[in-house]
């Protein structure tokens, strides 16, 4: 009896999970520019780099928030992405306070930003964020 | 009869383990837990301040809240018999060792039953876990000195 | 005398009585209707499993009195036996009861060992009503013999589940009408190397059939000769084991052979190679085989109690699984 179920909440789960597959979404990359830097560059090298699979950047007054998400098999080095990513965007825009984050909470976190009406709250938004991604455990 | 030929009898008798059957059971098991974890993570980063490497704490300590319900109703073991590594593995399965004795050991009190045997089956896995990571961490920072590798 | 451990009743004790008292999982035994008491409550509503076990063992020892119209201060000897530590369960019980008492220990062969005593005291004359049994207790006995109950560990096919259930027997002078005790062969310890404590029936198996052979050899007769030869907890791969081991030994008909741990739960899966415990061939013997006895459906029996003499420490010092095996020959006349 209890076997049973067991097989069968098991068969059921793995046929959720092939009709869901892993959707393979293309790269889905979000920049908003709130100030006067050429978002271009940016918006190239997440595009060119087949490790990505969705990114958000935020350029804000002289901050530069990017998050990014990889595809499946190279989540396992996205840290060592991550500093790739900062090292390289530090170059493009060494004016600015660049910050990357490969954390899935921060790209939702951004999404939420990016859609929020009011501006004047973006900055101490901003700020949270990156203490957020400071904290170690 | 001797002991040489008692053995091969016995083997030949004794029903065979179902390798391919127990992994395959395990894997399901132990992959069903940690889906479920994955969704307490996710629950965590959506309506808490957690990040995916914060989140992972509060997850832990769910998980062995679900395990400590489920060892208390009698569940986890049919589970166990069920997943075998698949239900020992995860955090679960430490946490079913350490509420298991500590239900067993109730009757003889909180100090030198409850308190004292809590640890009895876990105790040697978290001696062993600290040892190895001391092991593994010694030889990184060895490799590191020696310029092999890196941070 | 007729030869070494070996012993022949000329005065036929005679069991008159017996109390079986079972868990509430033993609901799911093929022998559940057997049974004189089946508690609903696996700690008989107290607060330990070992009082519970002691419990068990009271009442199956005023069941098996009662039947016979006596108070435990009529009775003469108490002989009972358990696997819990110092046999506390056995004490406790014996405390209640107040009955001069030996608390015997032989494993799960402690049914049988018992009912040898009490047949010998009652053969020199010395006793009235001596009671004889063991009893187990499924919490009780895992927590010592294995890991918490509540511990989910994968047992293999050939694990054996312990049963929660006392069996009592009280052994009177010869009485028509009643199954009485002809000979009986005291075990030798038989250990072939076995260490596995999830397969216990295959350790056990050999010492079953070594005393098997030497009862036949020493009293002189045949499996043939029996209606039933009945082991005490081999399970089922123990008992495949003991007919392969019978059968080198040159006695191919194993037709009445049964096992009470292979049968003790029917078939149910979830009980892998079947029962085990003290408490499941006394179970088994002093219900079904004692009542197809007194109806006159056996006449002539053999019980062989089993025992894996083991501690939990000899184990992890990787030691073998000795173990013994007692047999007793039952007739009805």
């Amino acid at each position: 009896m209890e076997g049973m179920n067991i097989r069968k909440f098991g068969l059921l789960i793995i046929i959720v999970f092939l009709l869901l597959g892993c959707s393979n979404v293309k790269n889905d990359i979000r920049v908003q520019n709130n100030s006067s830097e050429d978002p271009v560059k940016i918006k190239e090298l997440l595009t060119k780099d087949e490790r990505i699979k969705s990114a958000a950047v935020l350029f804000h007054e002289r901050e530069l928030l990017t998050a990014v998400r990889m595809k499946t098999f190279s989540r396992f080095s996205k840290r060592k992405i991550g500093k790739e990513l900062e090292k390289k965007l530090k170059e493009y825009y060494p004016e600015l306070n660049v910050t990357v984050s490969v954390d899935n909470k921060i790209l939702m976190e951004m999404n939420k930003l990016m859609d929020m009406k009011k501006q004047e709250k973006v900055s101490k938004k901003i700020k949270k964020l990156k203490s957020l991604i400071k904290e170690e455990t | 009869m001797d002991e040489k030929k008692y053995a091969k009898l016995e083997q030949e008798i004794s029903p065979k383990i179902p390798l391919m059957k127990n992994i395959l059971k395990a894997f399901l098991t132990g992959g069903i837990i940690c889906l479920v974890a994955q969704f307490v993570a996710l629950f965590y980063m959506t309506y808490f301040d957690f990040t995916e490497r914060t989140a992972s704490n509060p997850t832990v300590a769910t998980m062995i809240f679900f395990s400590m319900l489920l060892t208390g109703f009698g569940l986890y073991k049919k589970i166990g018999q069920f997943g075998g590594a698949g239900s020992a593995v995860p955090i679960t399965g430490f946490g079913n060792a350490v509420i298991s004795a500590a239900i067993e050991h109730k009757s003889e009190g909180y100090v030198l039953g409850v308190g004292s045997n809590m640890f009895k089956l876990a105790g040697s896995v978290i001696l062993f876990g600290v040892f190895s990571a001391f092991v593994v961490a010694l030889i990184k920072t060895i490799l590191v000195k020696l310029g092999v590798v890196s941070w | 005398m007729v030869g070494r451990g070996l012993l022949t009743f000329k005065t036929l004790p005679s069991i008159s009585a017996t109390g079986v008292t079972a868990g509430p999982l033993e609901k799911k035994s093929s022998f559940k209707d057997k049974f004189d008491k089946v508690y609903d409550d696996e700690r008989c509503g107290l607060e330990t499993n070992e009082h519970a076990h002691a419990k068990m063992m009271e009442d199956a020892c005023m069941i098996a009195l009662s039947k016979i119209d006596s108070l435990p201060s009529d009775a003469d000897y108490l002989l009972i036996g358990d696997l819990v530590n110092q046999m506390t369960p056995s004490n406790f019980c014996a405390t209640t009861m107040g009955i001069p008492y030996i608390g015997l220990f032989s494993a799960c062969a402690t049914s049988v060992s018992s009912l040898i005593l009490a047949a010998l005291l009652t053969e020199v004359g010395m006793s009235e009503i001596a009671i004889a049994g063991a009893a187990s207790q499924h919490n009780a006995i895992e927590r010592q013999f294995r890991y918490p109950v509540e511990y989910g560990s994968q047992k293999p096919a050939t694990a054996q589940w312990t049963v929660t259930a006392a069996g009592v027997a009280a052994i009177t002078p010869h009485k028509k009408g009643f199954p009485s005790i002809e000979c009986a062969t005291i075990g030798c310890v038989t250990d072939l190397g076995m260490t596995d404590p999830f397969n216990m029936g295959a350790a056990m198996a050999p010492a079953a059939a070594d005393t098997l052979t030497r009862h036949l050899s020493g009293h002189g007769t045949s499996v043939n000769d029996y209606d039933v030869i009945m082991t005490g907890d081999l399970g089922k791969t123990g008992f495949e084991l003991y007919k392969k081991l019978v059968a080198n030994k040159g006695i191919d008909d194993t037709k009445n052979f049964r096992d009470a741990g292979a049968e003790f739960y029917g078939k149910d899966p979830s009980f892998l190679a079947g029962a085990s415990g003290a408490g499941c061939s006394a179970a088994i013997y002093f219900s079904e085989i004692f009542e197809k006895m007194k109806i006159g459906k056996y006449k002539r029996v053999l019980l062989i109690a089993t025992g894996a003499l083991l501690s939990p420490m000899s184990f992890q010092q990787e030691d073998t699984i000795p173990c013994i095996a007692h047999a007793i020959e039952l007739t009805m006349k």
